[in-house]
């Protein structure tokens, strides 16, 4: 907490800071859920279980519920596996809900190694200029060679979080030494769609 | 007597319940565990040791299951369906609505072979 010399803790809690008050003064969203530190799998259970029962609350589609919760799990998914550490040993990572009557905001972040970031870059690239077809396919093609790695990733993190989005997919890196960056990753869903 | 394979549903992984002497194989929940490889290790050794020697149905039905979760559900019927020299049908049951599940249920189809039957329920 509060640790002034933790380079990595003030960029990436103020870069959190900083899309929070973005979404909830600039953009006037209502924020549903936010989180800043670590993540337990109990934290994650409980969070999506929360989500789906205020969304079914609030009216919205099953369709639209489904698609959040998958998003949620996906990211958490990918934030608990991948986010990096910092010298601490610590992982200082995010997430924030922000809700307006037409859309769900869901953004994550997480720190990660400067040497995975091309390669993190280059999926979202690709997947940001494919139509829906296209992000099919890539994930049949993926879910082909189906190979889960050590860490219990399976590479389809990311393709699904865009196939239920049905929106770009928003990311920013920023760079806080030669080791690490902090990661940020928005997703939207529109409450309209099916 | 035969050996059975039953595990209970939690918040984050599905209840399984393999008891080949009633011929009753089900797997039921939300699928998201925190590495799906090691959730499904158990349950495919399991097939290894207990071979089912007839004819049988694997009833589905995942209210959610993350894409990790896909792949290794995926390698788990693979091995059943190469371990058995029998007929394995999948009944895959999912919401009304849910095009999703039965795009998974379709994918899983083509690259396992195994017949999946899709029902909806309300």
């Amino acid at each position: 907490m509060g640790n002034a010399s933790n380079k990595a803790l003030e960029i990436c809690n103020s870069r959190y800071q900083e899309l929070y008050g973005n979404y909830n003064s600039k953009l006037s969203k209502k924020i549903l859920v936010s989180h800043f530190g670590e993540f337990s799998q109990d934290l994650v259970n409980s969070i999506t279980n929360n989500v789906e029962e205020t969304m079914l609350e609030a009216g919205d589609k099953k369709g639209t519920v489904k698609r959040v919760f998958s998003i949620l799990v996906e990211g958490l998914q990918n934030v608990r596996l991948h986010g990096e550490k910092d010298d601490d040993n610590k992982q200082h990572s995010f997430l924030i809900i922000a809700q307006d009557e037409h859309e769900y905001l869901i953004t994550f972040g997480n720190l990660i190694l400067n040497k995975n970031l091309p390669a993190i870059e280059e999926r979202l690239k690709q997947i940001n200029t494919y139509d829906e077809s296209e992000v099919k396919a890539l994930y049949m093609e993926v879910l082909t060679n189906g190979i889960i790695s050590n860490k219990g990733g399976a590479g389809l993190g990311f393709i699904t979080m865009a196939m239920k989005s049905k929106n770009k997919l928003k990311y920013y890196f920023e760079e806080i030494n030669d080791k690490l960056s902090c990661f940020t990753v928005e997703l939207k869903v529109d409450r309209s769609g099916v | 007597m035969m050996n059975t394979f039953i595990l209970q549903e939690t918040k984050n992984t599905p209840s399984i319940i393999f008891i080949p002497s009633e011929k009753k194989f089900l797997i039921k929940g939300k699928c998201f565990p925190e590495n799906s490889k090691k959730f499904f290790e158990p349950l495919i050794r399991w097939i290894e040791n207990n071979p089912i020697e007839y004819d049988f149905n694997l009833v589905v039905n995942f209210d959610y299951i993350s894409s990790a979760s896909v792949v290794s559900f995926l390698e788990l019927i693979r091995k059943m369906a190469k371990i058995n020299p029998n007929k394995i049908e999948i009944s895959w049951i999912y919401e009304a609505g849910d095009d999703d599940s039965l795009n998974i249920a379709k994918n899983l189809e083509r690259l396992s072979g195994i017949k999946f039957n899709c029902t909806e329920i309300d």
